[in-house]
């Protein structure tokens, strides 16, 4: 696109011309063409495309159409459709799997502080001078009928040298 | 902001559709203008303005007001065609599309009003070559008069991206326009 200026006998006055029209103007006599300004050919079909609008041929029954596909939202809904939109709302299926686990190892450590406790039990009894404590292993705490089965199972569990006749109180 | 369009916001965070209608009447032809200048196709572009109003009524909550809503806006729908042409293939220029763009160009009356259908054709040979980032910022730069901050935002590229994405772009079309005899 050219700016150009037209000179003639009578008047003289600025246009915009493309090639094809400059060219023509050039070949008439009675006309001096002058080119003033050569404009970026992007630059002036751009300027052309601004102006124009794309047509929406009923406005108002297109926004309906949008508005009618709107769903209901209210702050708190809205913002979980967002979490879930973008990917971060938990499954079911995630849920299910935490709760056994939790479970599972609910059950696992009560077992192992069963287990624990089983192991072991304070057996305190009394001599002549002062109570003592002893660890004991519980299963073999319960096989005890007598004070002899007591002195039994402490030698087995190291305590040796404990006289029945010392044990006059086992609790 | 204005306080209107604030009051519009807020009104319509609070699930107030007929507030939202106030946005969609206000910037439905700028949506469907981007979309239909980036897809080449009325319907596509139209489901694509549909859908980018959709997700900004979801997601107002997360619009931050120190943008322009209009910016907001466009860069959802941008996405959206982006998302769109990766699936899709691009449309092809037909004969007609060719015809059409040199008796248009060729016309002294630059006034005429373009249909829909003339910006489908336009898209279909001048997009030939651009890649989607360039036809994208050519678009809004050019078609849509957006500045380069705001091309920036909407695209998330940065000035030197923009910048080199344009260049491209207009060399591309430069190229294009002089075989179509326009000079």
């Amino acid at each position: 696109m050219y700016k150009v200026t037209l000179n003639r006998k009578e008047d003289k006055n600025d246009v915009d011309l493309d090639f094809m029209q400059l060219a023509r103007v050039q070949r008439q006599n009675d006309t001096e063409a002058v080119v003033t300004e050569k404009r970026d050919l992007v630059d002036d079909f751009c300027q052309r495309m601004l102006r124009q609008q794309v047509k929406i041929s009923d406005e108002e029954a297109f926004a309906d159409e949008i508005i009618s596909k709107l769903p209901d939202i209210t702050p708190s809904v809205g913002k979980a459709e967002t979490k879930k939109e973008q990917g971060r709302g938990i499954s079911p299926i995630v849920i299910a799997i935490r709760v056994v686990s939790s479970v599972a190892a609910m059950l696992l450590i009560g077992l192992f502080v069963q287990m624990q406790t089983a192991e072991t039990t304070s057996v305190a009894y009394l001599n002549e001078s002062n109570a003592r404590f002893v660890q004991m292993n519980s299963t073999d705490y319960n096989k005890c009928k007598t004070p002899h089965d007591f002195v039994l199972q402490l030698k087995k569990h190291k305590q040796a040298g404990i006289r029945l006749s010392e044990i006059k109180r086992i609790f | 902001m204005q306080t209107e369009e604030k009051d519009i916001i807020q009104r319509c965070r609070e699930g107030d559709k007929t507030a939202f209608r106030v946005v969609v009447m206000r910037y439905q032809r700028m949506l469907l203008s981007l979309a239909l200048k980036m897809l080449a196709d009325e319907e596509d572009a139209k489901d694509v303005v549909q859908e980018a109003f959709i997700k900004a009524w979801v997601n107002m909550h997360l619009y931050d007001e120190r943008s322009r809503l209009s910016t907001w806006l466009y860069t959802i729908t941008s996405r959206l065609c982006l998302d769109r042409l990766k699936v899709s293939k691009r449309q092809q220029p037909l004969p007609e599309d060719e015809a059409f763009i040199r008796q248009y160009l060729s016309e002294s009356d630059s006034q005429r009003q373009l249909e829909n259908k003339d910006f489908v054709s336009l898209v279909r040979v001048f997009a030939q070559g651009l890649s989607e980032k360039q036809q994208l910022v050519f678009t809004l730069s050019q078609f849509e008069g957006l500045d380069s901050s705001e091309i920036e935002v909407i695209t998330g590229m940065d000035a030197t991206q923009v910048k080199s994405n344009l260049y491209y772009a207009k060399k591309t079309i430069r190229e294009r326009l002089t075989k179509l005899g326009y000079v």
